[in-house]
């Protein structure tokens, strides 16, 4: 199959799944999908070269560039702040507060913290794969998401079903 | 209780466009970025561009912001744009001129009408645009906002905050489908959603801005003192090379060499207004404008492991390999006082690069 075929396929099928993950990292469908589609573009550059399943490849790509250019490029409007809930309840009243309330303190988390949480909860990879995926160190991936759960505070609220 | 992976599953569910229009779309991408390529398009030329373009017309006079539709044309919709500088002037809610940008055109809608419109002369092809929703109830709360420029979805959407920055409008350094420059172009805003609480009342603002030629732009009063310029914490980092202007002429341009590891974290810390480039090898890596005496500057930067050929490496440089000497040259237009300039080129997996 030639390389336009097999990227148009691998586009076709492949990328709903990363716009998830895009989506995940970034919090907004749109930019969402400018960073995949900015990613997309850069894989092609290197289509040919890649031998085996293309898949993780655009991930890092997806992965770095949020963590890198996106947050500069969007940094009007990736504003964090330093608040945190201050409590989260688990009541059934609150259920949907809740899950608001998770999803924006994911949003303040730092880019690399995110996507570290991300990698592991949505695209189920281990310590070691995420590792690679990032460039960085097991010991970095595991400290960095004791972080993000810290920040989250969420120890107590959730339960982190399949967490290695 | 929170079941984190079922929580990410559900929050991504369900959202997208169709994958084959986006396979049309970064096919678009990809032939435009070949076309740039092949005709050598350099920033250079986009520069010339942008300033041939803004000579064309040269008073940049807007044309009137049309109401949103089905809304009657607010006070700050109908305020005409100053063909002139006038110091410390809003266009609306908007400083008229930003970071080397002057807002052109402004609508305001409340949230309900969902959709609101402006038109204006373009007067340059590098535009930025802005919104604002004050009524939002918190920080965290905000609108999504696509819009289209004479009918074609642009690439980018934007997020509406109760805050209102302008140190850089989205899409600053972005290519969008515009009209000529000389058009009307008229830019159409839809509210496509809301984040947080109560997002459904108030109003949006939104204002498109054009660049601005340096030597037009009105640059704030000359404070009596510079500080020297303060590096930050990537000046203390191993293979950190700091480069200082030439106290004697800080448009002088200066060189230095660093080993390229194909990633690198180039920033630059300005006392005066100017326009700052740093190239390696004579390819351009970073070039953005001061327009404030604040010590600040552009910065750059592309961090990648050593595995990912060539993620951070532009045209014209994809030949030079990891570990090779390049020659680094800062460059200063139109500044008036010290600049620093602090160059790093390494990622995390490698040893510092000198």
């Amino acid at each position: 199959m030639a390389p336009d075929d097999t990227f148009a396929e691998f586009v076709t099928v492949r990328s709903p799944r990363l716009l998830r993950t895009a989506y995940l990292l970034t919090h907004d469908w749109a930019h969402a999908e400018d960073l995949l589609q900015t990613a997309l573009v850069r894989a092609w550059s290197a289509w040919g070269r890649i031998d085996a399943n293309p898949e993780p490849y655009v991930r890092r790509i997806v992965v770095n560039a949020y963590a890198s250019w996106w947050r500069r490029r969007w940094r009007q409007v990736e504003q964090s702040t330093p608040h945190l809930p201050d409590q989260i309840t688990t009541d059934d009243m609150s259920h949907v507060d809740v899950r608001d309330q998770v999803w924006q303190a994911m949003g303040r988390l730092p880019p690399r913290q995110r996507a570290v949480l991300v990698l592991r909860y949505f695209e189920d990879m281990t310590e070691a794969e995420i590792a690679e995926t990032m460039g960085t160190s097991v010991g970095t991936v595991k400290s960095q998401t004791a972080k993000a759960l810290a920040k989250l505070r969420l120890d107590e609220s959730l339960t982190l079903e399949g967490s290695r | 209780m929170i079941n984190l992976r079922e929580f990410m599953d559900e929050r991504s569910a369900g959202h997208g466009i169709l994958a084959d229009a986006r396979l049309t779309e970064v096919r678009h991408k990809i032939a435009v970025r070949r076309r740039r390529r092949a005709v050598g398009l350099t920033g250079a030329a986009v520069l010339v561009t942008a300033l041939a373009a803004y000579a064309a017309v040269p008073d940049g006079a807007p044309v009137r912001p049309t109401p949103p539709i089905g809304y009657p044309a607010t006070a700050s919709a109908s305020t005409p744009v100053s063909p002139r500088p006038v110091a410390g002037r809003k266009i609306g809610p908007f400083d008229e001129y930003a970071n080397g940008y002057r807002v052109v055109a402004v609508a305001e809608a409340p949230v309900s009408a969902k959709q609101s419109r402006l038109s204006w002369k373009v007067g340059a092809p590098d535009i930025g645009v802005y919104t604002y929703c004050p009524d939002l109830p918190g920080k965290d709360s905000r609108l999504q906002i696509e819009f289209t420029i004479d009918g074609a979805p642009q690439s980018a959407s934007l997020s509406c905050w109760s805050e209102l920055p302008q140190e850089a409008p989205p899409g600053e350094g972005m290519r969008w489908d515009m009209p000529s420059v000389g058009a009307t172009a008229t830019a159409t805003f839809t509210v496509a959603g809301g984040v947080g609480p109560d997002t459904r009342q108030g109003s949006v603002f939104v204002a498109v801005a054009e660049k601005v030629p340096f030597t037009d732009y009105p640059l704030p009063s000359r404070p009596a003192t510079l500080a020297p310029p303060q590096p930050d914490d990537l000046a203390g980092k191993p293979g950190t090379k700091l480069v200082h202007s030439d106290p004697a002429d800080p448009n002088k341009s200066v060189t230095a060499t660093l080993v390229w590891h194909r990633s690198y974290d180039f920033r630059i810390f300005a006392q005066t207004p100017g326009i700052y480039q740093v190239s390696i090898n004579g390819v351009r890596m970073l070039t953005g404008g001061v327009y404030d005496y604040s010590g600040h500057g552009p910065r750059q930067r592309c961090i990648r492991r050593q595995e990912d050929h060539g993620l951070c490496v532009p045209p014209g440089l994809e030949s030079v390999q990891s570990g090779t000497p390049v020659t680094v040259t800062v460059t200063a237009q139109h500044a008036t006082g010290p600049w620093l300039a602090e160059l790093r080129s390494a990622s995390p997996n490698l040893s510092p690069a000198n």
